[in-house]
């Protein structure tokens, strides 16, 4: 690892004019277990460090009903995994955020980081867009909000511009009754990444859907909602033949990217049969569950 | 650059100066002289390298040492009290829950946090818990039955039925 | 003398202290890790070594600048070609002396070591490795054995360095191809195989191919080296040979051997990675030229790249009749030893006779090649070569069994050898109860059960069984001490090393039954060629049977001091003496006698000690041109049945049985046996099943635990079950031969048998990544529709 200058601030406005002094050279780190990777194999070496570890605005984790859920930045894997509420309420999101890394890896990583890092293959960001998560961003120009769907550009790319950071995570409560469920499926050890992931919210009643979402991770170079099958899904009876579209919708339509847990078509045929698998478990209550 | 630290490791309080490149599991290494903690993937991933921090696992080779300012941490030294192993400590070597040993300190911390907090924990739990703790010998079966074995002294768990 | 154990065995007396699960000895040190490794390890004074590695895959060196790495302060020493003088012997090898401290001419693998950094900080010295700069001139790169073996193929290497020393068996059947990169073709010939296919009403042939993979000790390669005021030098190494990095050492640095010393703390893990010369030419030089106590430790992503076992490629044709009677067998084999040679020209030797597999086949014809490519050297990996061929022969050997509509259990227990029968080298198979370890294991997954098969959903279920033999690294020599205090107590000496197997607890279990003494009286020295005596190896699961026997004689040869010491003493002939529970004693009455302290101090002012030696050497070897001979001491067998899982949409396999077994003659210490079949399951279906290393053009893209998986708590199957055989050894130790790597070579063709099983798939291909089997799944459908079946 390459020496370096770290910072502690106090303040997310301290830090983000800490990183705004520091340019190109500089790096937010909070649990540092993707970074430090990195700068440990000299893949990545910025000068200038600055760590959110002593910002207690970011490690704040509350859920207000009717509101929904607010995750501060700092918030670490496994608090969201572990948390009552995030459990009851947004069983994708605890069942995503449990399927990252390793106890001790969960115990330090923090969402903010693991969104920032953008690794395509990680389990949180396909649970959240699908939960219809928005991400608060400060830097040097104020504050936006950005729907997590639109947030990632790429392995490793972000829309966050120089000096700014990720401040909150944001989810609206799902619609009254809804269920979902995140489906990851590995292609080597059960301990690995996945090689495709699927996370699937929806409200059914009487054979009709009224509202789903679909994410897929590990497919494509980002987290990918797939509209399509929610517009195909939404007020209709879904029935066999209307699931077994909606799975081949997902299928045609991801862009996958071959890696060493897949190849392309491997993905898309993955791809169907977990969509296909996803929607008939909260739907019907039936399907294999265990890839 | 240079960073003014304090830490409790296995109850006995320092306060150093340590380098901001340095690695918690450097700083045991070599300042604390505690070997039981071990590099072995360098990426969080084997668990060679696990102590607990404030009670909770973590890969000490994936933490610069700052993080854990003001952090009480205990390493497999701290595990037993004098000649007298830790109950666990104690399972591993009954039920031979180790073959080379490499891994065995991070395994019986892992082991440690999961029973502090889920002492019943099934074998279902304690596969998902351990998952991140690797051994190449294949010792795995025999860790399940020491864990087990745990549960059973203290009278509850899996193990006791 | 040997019998004399034996005998006991079959007049029913009972053992005291072997036989019967033992405690570990290293369990304490381990469980509070305290246990040494060569990692933890700190001598005073100590710098800290970094190597250099070439980016590519095959080039000439043209030029090395080390100005900036050397100006960096805390740089020590820059170690590259121009400073290997006369007094340093660059090149090291076990068969070939192919490989160099730092590159001299040429670069042959991604990986490859260029120069060497020693500073005072381990960073310092990965900041200074950094700034070394290296061009090179790159040069044509082959990666795969079959293209190697082409006759336009780059040559990795130019010619080979032979030394005049070198083991006798591979020495003797060595017969490399000038102007090729095959290092060895080793031959089986034995009856005639044109005739015998000739006489077959089918005729089977099939192509293998596995990848390579690695060991992944938990413990990376680390050495530790000191030069000592009376020009002897210290090694401190995690290696698995001793002796014989003691002798590359010498060699090296052309010193006698009187003046190398290597001291081997628990080693974690080796699973054949730490066996032979490593990293301890290079830091004995290193330490020779800044005359500090120099040490290096690799990385997990230099590990990966030090040693891997070789990638194969198994082509395997036979002969059967109707009756399933197998006529003539002919296996080719190419084995991918990477840059250097390593052990490679031995395990293509071994892997290729073992590629016949545990069957009377009388015409055999093999040809087994072990070719140079520009990929990280292979050598030896728990199974020795015998994992690649048994997934040709024991796959092989379900389908002949399936297309001819025998029960693959019933046509194999029909054709194993048995006791007596010839072995396709012409060795007489002795204690390798094949049937025996069939009938358990199919009893064990209730083989005759078919209900099983019954559909859930898109999951299918099979049912699998393989077993396989093996044989040991034959001749070989163990030597081994007692030595005796003057309170009784003992100290064992031998250079078995402790890599988690649990010799020194197995080896203190023997020499406490010879002794008549308790185990935990027995305190097991660990190597140290200046202490303790010699030993070949710590490999081929051999320890039990050799170091037990040269512990037993040694135990002999310690009893019969002690008799004439206490003789003396008692004023009694020694003959009318025995030795019983730490005592001598009078044969005739057993009160009558004086215990091991007062024998060992003598008559006189105290002698202090007794020390017993024994030394144990097994013969053999085989024919240069028919393979024919005496290959192996003993043979190894075990078995391997699977249950699995295929869900026919995704294509992955689930194992939710899995039943180890071998047959380990005795088992002196049955945990201990019990960790080493779940060591090796385990170990096993990871190879099986996902592992594999990656490359581009010979740079690897998966040399991290981040992404080359290996097993953990949630790959174990739902039910692992092992067991343990005994059909005694006429000449092991109590009967005992060893086991350690015996159940790794059935797990692949066990598991591929029950998928084929399950959805009529064979598997040629490692690992059996859901990927590969869907997509033979779908082309196994397509068939169908096109044969007019049309199934879904």
């Amino acid at each position: 690892m390459k020496s370096f200058e770290v910072v502690f601030p106090e303040r997310i406005d301290e830090a983000v004019l800490a990183l705004k002094d520091a340019g190109a050279e500089g790096k937010a780190i909070a649990g540092g277990t993707a970074l430090l990777v990195l700068m440990k194999n000299k893949l990545y070496s910025p000068k200038h460090l600055v760590s959110l570890g002593k910002i207690d605005d970011l490690k704040r984790l509350a859920y207000t009903p009717g509101i929904g859920l607010t995750i501060g930045s700092g918030v670490t894997e496994h608090e969201l995994e572990a948390a009552p509420f995030v459990r009851d309420k947004f069983p994708v999101i605890a069942q995503a955020a449990h399927a990252i890394g390793n106890i001790r890896i969960r115990n330090v990583a923090t969402i903010g980081g693991n969104l920032a890092h953008a690794d395509y293959q990680c389990d949180p960001p396909a649970a959240l867009i699908a939960m219809g998560a928005e991400v608060k961003l400060y830097g040097p120009d104020g504050e936006r909000t950005v729907a997590l769907e639109d947030f990632f550009l790429g392995p490793y790319e972000t829309v966050l511009r120089q000096g700014e950071i990720i401040t909150q995570i944001l989810v609206p409560d799902p619609p009254q009754g809804a269920t979902g469920r995140y489906f990851r499926f590995t292609s080597g050890s059960a301990a690995d990444r996945p090689c495709v992931s699927v996370a699937i919210c929806l409200t059914f009643e009487q054979g009709v859907c009224s509202w789903v979402r679909v994410a897929l991770g590990a497919v494509a170079p980002t987290p990918i909602r797939v509209k399509e099958i929610e517009t195909l899904l939404e007020g209709k009876v879904a029935d066999n033949g209307l699931i077994d579209e909606a799975a081949r919708i997902a299928s045609v339509s991801c862009e996958p990217l071959s890696d060493t847990r897949g190849t392309d078509w491997y993905k898309r045929e993955m791809v169907r049969v977990l969509v296909q698998r996803g929607l008939q478990s909260l739907i019907n209550g039936a399907g294999c569950l265990s890839c | 650059m240079r960073i003014k630290i304090a830490l409790k490791v296995n109850g006995q309080q320092k306060s150093l100066e340590v380098d901001a490149d340095r690695t918690l599991l450097e700083v045991l290494r070599e300042d604390f002289r505690y070997h039981g903690a071990r590099e072995a993937c360098g990426a969080g991933v084997c668990g060679a390298c696990t102590v607990l921090l404030n009670g909770k696992p973590v890969s000490s080779c994936l933490l610069l040492a700052w993080m854990a300012d003001g952090a009480e941490i205990e390493t497999i030294e701290g595990l037993a009290q004098g000649e007298k192993l830790h109950p666990i400590q104690q399972a591993f070597v009954e039920e031979g829950a180790f073959q080379c040993g490499f891994c065995t300190p991070g395994m019986i911390l892992a082991a440690k946090s999961l029973l502090d907090q889920n002492p019943e924990a099934t074998e279902e739990q304690i596969k998902d818990y351990m998952e991140g703790n690797l051994c190449r010998c294949g010792s795995y079966p025999k860790v399940i039955k020491a864990v087990k074995s745990v549960q059973a002294k203290m009278g509850g768990g899996q193990g006791a039925k | 003398m040997l019998d004399v154990y034996l005998a006991r065995e079959v007049e029913g007396l009972s053992y005291q202290y072997i036989g019967q699960s033992q405690v570990r000895s290293d369990g304490i040190e381990k469980v509070t890790g305290r246990a040494g490794y060569v990692y933890n390890m700190e001598i005073p004074n100590m710098v800290h070594a970094k190597v250099v590695r070439s980016l590519v895959p095959h080039g000439r060196v043209k030029s090395i600048d080390v100005s900036k790495a050397t100006k960096l302060p805390g740089v020590l020493l820059v170690f590259t070609r121009d400073d290997v003088d006369a007094g340093i012997y660059p090149f090291f090898g076990p068969v070939v002396n192919d490989q160099a401290v730092v590159a001299i001419d040429k670069v042959r693998y991604v990986g490859d070591i260029v120069a060497a950094v020693v500073a005072e900080d381990p960073r310092i010295a990965e900041e200074a490795a950094d700034l070394v700069e290296v061009e090179y001139e790159e040069l044509p790169a082959v990666f795969d054995a079959e293209e190697a073996v082409r006759p336009d193929a780059p040559l990795v290497h130019e010619k080979l360095n032979l030394p005049p020393w070198g083991f006798s068996d591979v020495r003797a059947t060595l017969h490399p191809i000038d102007g090729t990169n095959i290092v060895n073709h080793f031959r089986v010939r034995r009856g005639n195989v044109e005739q015998g296919f000739a006489e077959a009403d089918y005729i089977f042939q099939d192509t293998y191919r596995l990848p390579a993979v690695q060991h992944c000790p938990l413990e990376p390669h680390a050495t530790i080296a000191r030069y000592e005021s009376d020009g002897s030098i210290t090694v401190w190494s995690n290696t698995q040979t001793p002796f014989l990095v003691q002798a590359q050492v010498a060699q090296t640095l052309g010193i006698p051997q009187s003046r190398v010393r290597i001291t081997v703390p628990f080693l974690g893990g080796g699973f054949g990675a730490k066996t032979y010369p490593k990293l301890e030419p290079l830091v004995a030089v290193l330490a020779l030229k800044t005359g500090r106590p120099v040490k290096l430790s690799l990385t997990r992503e230099e590990e990966f790249i030090t040693i891997t076992r070789h990638a194969a490629t198994v082509t395997i044709k036979t002969g059967v009749k109707r009756d399933g009677t197998i006529t003539a067998r002919q296996t080719k084999i190419l084995w991918n030893t990477g840059a250097y040679a390593d052990i490679g020209p031995r395990l293509s030797k071994n892997g290729g006779y073992a590629s016949v597999g545990p069957y009377r086949i009388p015409n055999v014809w093999v040809d087994s090649y072990c070719v140079y490519t520009n990929m990280p050297p292979a050598g030896a990996l728990r199974g020795y070569g015998v994992p690649q061929v048994s997934l040709a022969y024991e796959t092989q050997m379900d389908r002949i069994a399936r297309e001819l509509g025998f029960d693959p259990v019933e046509y194999r227990l029909k054709l194993a050898l048995d006791e007596g029968d010839s072995f396709a080298t012409g060795d007489i198979i002795h204690s390798a109860g094949f049937r025996e370890l069939l009938r358990r294991a199919a009893q064990a997954i209730d083989w005759k059960d078919k209900s099983y098969k019954q559909l859930r959903g898109s999951t299918v279920r099979g049912k699998g069984i393989a077993c396989t033999i093996k044989s040991t690294i034959t001749p070989s020599t163990s030597s081994a001490e007692v030595k005796m205090f003057e309170d009784g107590s003992i100290s064992l000496l031998t250079s078995t090393v402790e890599m988690g197997q649990g010799s020194d607890t197995a080896l203190a279990q023997i020499a406490a039954e010879a002794l008549s003494i308790p185990v935990e009286s027995i305190r097991v020295q660990h190597p140290d060629t200046f202490v303790t005596p010699y030993d070949l190896t710590t490999s081929s699961s051999r320890s039990i049977y050799h170091m037990g026997n040269a512990i037993l004689l040694a135990a002999e040869d310690a009893k019969r001091q002690l008799r004439d010491r206490a003789a003396e003493i008692m004023r009694v002939s020694p003959e009318s003496l025995e030795v019983r529970d730490g005592r001598i004693v009078s044969k005739t009455d057993h009160r009558y006698g004086i215990p091991f302290g007062e024998a060992v101090k003598g008559v006189g002012p105290s002698h202090g000690s007794i020390i017993g030696h024994g030394l144990f050497s097994t013969v053999g070897g085989l024919d240069p041109e028919t393979g024919q001979g005496k290959a192996s001491e003993f043979w190894f067998a075990a078995c391997g049945a699977a249950e699995v899982e295929v869900d026919t949409e995704t294509g992955k396999v689930r194992v939710t049985k899995y039943y180890a077994s071998s047959d380990a003659g005795k088992a002196i210490n049955p945990v201990a046996c019990e960790q080493q079949n779940e060591g090796s399951a385990i170990n096993g279906l990871g190879h099986t099943l996902f592992e594999q290393m990656l490359f581009d053009n010979g740079q690897p893209i998966n040399n991290t635990f981040l992404d080359y998986k290996i097993p953990s708590f949630l790959d174990l199957p739902h039910d692992l079950v092992t067991e343990v055989v005994e059909t005694p050894h006429r000449n092991g130790p109590f009967g005992a031969k060893g086991m350690g790597e015996t159940a790794i070579s059935p797990v692949a063709p066990a598991i591929a048998n029950a998928i084929a099983d399950a959805v009529g798939v064979w598997v040629t291909e490692l690992p059996v990544t859901p990927e590969r089997v869907l997509q033979a799944l779908q082309e196994q459908n397509l068939k169908h529709d096109g044969a007019g079946e049309g199934n879904q």
